[in-house]
């Protein structure tokens, strides 16, 4: 077996329509799975950006450079790396220019220059993200990946970091941990969903090093640098949404790049082993009883090319059966309870900040039902932080007068995590 | 009133043939007529046009690459019509592809043979395995090498597409590769022999004498074989229909054969159980082809039988191959 992951997709829905009617949904699960030992085939690029301002001296800093320490012993021999500090500007902790090969001499010279960071000045993003594209930019083909921590809120001008961010969508990509609870879970978030990453909150400056080996044991882990998922949809017929659903919800439907007459591409990044499921929603031209379409054909594409490394078809049969129609398959329906459950803690927590306590109070309400529904207790004990719960079933809340910053980011955060469930089989 | 087997002469030039020739020894005309599944079905692998776009799509595709729609199946319903014998093979109406094939052939002489194969569904691409299961058993049937005696032909058969259905995938085949069920009927010299893999059936049809010839190999013919279970109570087990042999990648073909002596009365029907879950009893079915009318040829006793089958729900691929035993005159 080639040291390269093999993709496999399958597709979980009802196919079957009621007369006249037009909307197909679909799970499709991606999987990929690969040998054990990482593959050195590939080049990767690996950038620790790390926030220098002024808020996070004291304990903060001295956690960033313990963590940064980890991370870059966990490096692979032959792995391109860079370190950057972060704060109005952006310099470059080691190597001087542009990105060196981790050995243990080079590991070790970067671990003593982590070692002198200290913090002062202010934090702009849009300087932090643009050095690392720079750097990027001089390994194409590379997987390239950049892990960043901050602490506080961005201080760019309007529109400065949206441009910035945009420049470096397809050249890296990019997790972000928030250290403390000064920062801003929606403009880390901007970033994170552009660059096809992950965001957190690392509350405790204790957990950092912990949170960091993990996410470098992911990107360590990364095998194929750029896959995406193309839909060919029928003539006539039109993608109304795409959205990962899984490990996380993330709305792909805007970053459709259209790559042919009847095919889109959505870009999905480096990929390990592992796997992700996207909740795909096709509307197709409406046909008669007893006729059979194939509504999509999902594949999943090596980035800038045409091969495709797997398939999956969703179908739509029209019957004038009811009983097959009206048959909801359990995987859509789970993921689309988990959907409106993040939609619905991200707009209750807004309102809340808007003083809204209405809206507050039914959207929070909602996603307090949801996850009754859904039997997920850590998403109650997450909502019990914020609300008072008097009937979960159906979604009686109070809000809560006092609630800690850490808990209202914990659970924004985390609200687009979602649980799993098997298919049908 | 049958194919005279004492003169049989080649139909081209006039010459006597000896019995069971597939050519004519003086002008080389073949003595032999057959069709398939997978014959029918070739025509699968070239460019097709879409009835409802007019599109042209590839030949590895089953949807039109414009709209969407499913392309036309030759699979869908095969028909094969040999004059003396008749098979159709249908998709139902509820699976999504016809996972049965079917092959008969009968030579000038009046030996006729025919098999269905039943694509087990769970496994990939089950329909690979009943087209090549049925084609090499029918090669064996009629082949001037097989075995002469007519219970080692038809193990020398099933032996056949037993090989065809493991070797399918070269020589790393995995566990859930193509697999099906086998029954073949080789019809000659007064005598009807039977083999079978699996749940796919062989029946007499002849009025009240109707029966069934065959013996499932399934999970509820096993029980009530045992005396475990009375039939009613078996075949309304969630288990009944778990077969318990068949042709695959991992398994050496186990068939039952056996051979009845027949006198011109009557009609071989061999079938999928796209038909008998429909229709089980061996009297229903007779009278079903009866209702094809005096005279009906076996074309139309093979689509009555599978207009009964849609009627009654059509939940699997329907195959049956018609073989009256008094001869039909073509």
């Amino acid at each position: 077996m080639s040291a390269e992951a093999e993709f496999a997709v399958t597709v979980d829905q009802n196919a079957y329509l009621s007369v006249g009617a037009t909307r197909v949904d679909a799970v499709v699960s991606v999987t990929a799975t690969g040998d054990a030992t990482p593959a050195v085939a590939t080049e990767a690029l690996e950038m620790l950006i790390i926030d220098t301002s002024g808020s996070m001296q004291g304990d903060r800093i001295a956690s960033a450079r313990t963590a940064t320490a980890v991370a870059i012993e966990q490096l692979r021999d032959g792995v391109l790396f860079a370190v950057i500090s972060g704060a109005t500007s952006a310099r470059q902790v080691y190597p001087k220019r542009g990105a060196v090969r981790a050995d243990a001499g080079t590991r070790a010279e970067a671990v003593a220059a982590v070692r002198k960071l200290s913090a002062s000045g202010g934090t702009a993003f849009s300087n932090w993200l643009t050095l690392a594209r720079q750097i990027a930019e001089q390994h194409p083909g590379a997987i390239r990946h950049a892990l960043l921590l901050t602490d506080g809120e961005n201080g760019d001008g309007r529109g400065v970091l949206e441009q910035a961010i945009e420049e470096c969508v397809g050249v890296f990509s990019c997790d972000c941990r928030g250290i403390g609870t000064d920062w801003k879970v929606a403009e880390v978030r901007k970033i994170a969903s552009a660059l096809l990453g992950t965001v957190d909150i690392v509350a405790n400056p204790e957990n950092l090093a912990a949170d960091f080996h993990a996410i470098m044991n992911s990107a360590m882990g990364k095998r194929v640098a750029d896959v995406s998922l193309r839909l060919w949809t029928p003539k006539g017929a039109q993608v109304k949404f795409v959205k990962q659903v899984a490990p996380e919800v993330e709305d792909l439907t805007a970053k459709r790049v259209q790559t042919g007459p009847l095919h889109g591409d959505y870009p999905l990044g480096a990929w390990g082993a592992e796997s992700r499921e996207y909740h795909v929603c096709v509307e197709v031209l409406t046909q008669a009883v007893g006729a059979e379409m194939l509504a999509c054909r999902a594949m999943v594409v090596r980035g800038g090319s045409a091969e495709t490394l797997a398939q999956g078809l969703i179908r739509a049969v029209w019957t004038d059966d009811d009983a097959l129609s009206a048959k909801v398959s359990r995987k859509v329906a789970h993921y689309t309870g988990q959907s409106e459950y993040a939609d619905a803690v991200e707009h209750g927590l807004a309102a809340r900040r808007d003083g809204d306590e209405r809206t507050a109070t039914a959207r929070l309400g909602r996603a307090v039902a949801l996850a009754t529904a859904a039997g997920d207790r850590e998403k109650l004990d997450m909502l019990a932080k914020v609300v008072d719960v008097d009937d979960a079933a159906t979604g009686t809340v109070r809000l809560k007068s006092k609630v800690s910053n850490e808990a209202e980011m914990e659970l924004d955060i985390r609200s687009r995590r979602t649980s799993r469930i098997r298919g049908e089989g | 009133m049958g194919v005279n087997e004492q003169s049989a002469s080649c139909p081209a030039c006039d010459e006597p043939v000896g019995q069971g020739d597939r050519f004519c020894e003086a002008c080389g005309n073949p003595l032999l007529r057959q069709g398939s599944t997978s014959a029918e079905t070739a025509v699968k692998d070239v460019a097709r046009k879409c009835p409802a776009c007019g599109a042209v799509s590839g030949a590895t595709t089953e949807y039109c690459d414009e709209c969407g729609l499913r392309l036309p199946d030759p699979a869908d319903r095969t028909t094969i019509d040999l004059g003396a014998l008749a098979g159709v093979s249908d998709r139902g109406r509820v699976h999504h592809r016809n996972e049965d094939a079917i092959a008969l052939a009968r030579l000038l002489d009046g030996t006729t043979a025919a098999v269905v194969c039943d694509g087990v569904s769970t496994t990939r691409e089950p329909e690979r395995a009943a087209r090549a299961a049925s084609d090499a058993a029918l090669a064996v049937l009629l082949g001037g090498d097989a075995p002469v005696e007519p219970v080692a032909r038809v193990r020398a058969a099933v032996a056949a597409a037993g090989t065809a259905v493991a070797t399918l995938d070269g020589s790393n085949p995995s566990p859930d590769g193509p697999s099906c069920t086998l029954v073949a009927a080789y019809v000659a010299d007064g005598e009807v022999t039977v083999g079978w893999v699996g749940d796919s059936r062989a029946y007499w049809l002849d009025g009240p004498a109707s029966r069934l010839l065959t013996r499932d190999h399934s999970w509820a013919a096993e029980v009530v074989a045992e005396g475990l279970m009375d039939e009613a109570v078996a075949f309304a087990d969630r288990r009944a229909h778990t077969i318990t042999r068949w042709l695959g990648p991992d398994m050496r073909p186990d068939p039952d054969v056996i051979s009845v002596p027949h006198n011109g009365e009557g009609t071989l029907l061999v079938c999928s159980d796209g038909l008998w879950n429909e229709v089980p009893e061996a009297e229903r079915i007779g009278e079903f082809a009866a209702g094809a009318g005096d005279g009906a040829t076996p074309l139309a006793v093979a689509n009555r039988l599978t207009e009964v089958a849609l009627a009654a729900g059509g939940r699997d691929n329907i195959s049956v191959v018609v073989i009256p035993l008094g001869g039909v005159r073509v």
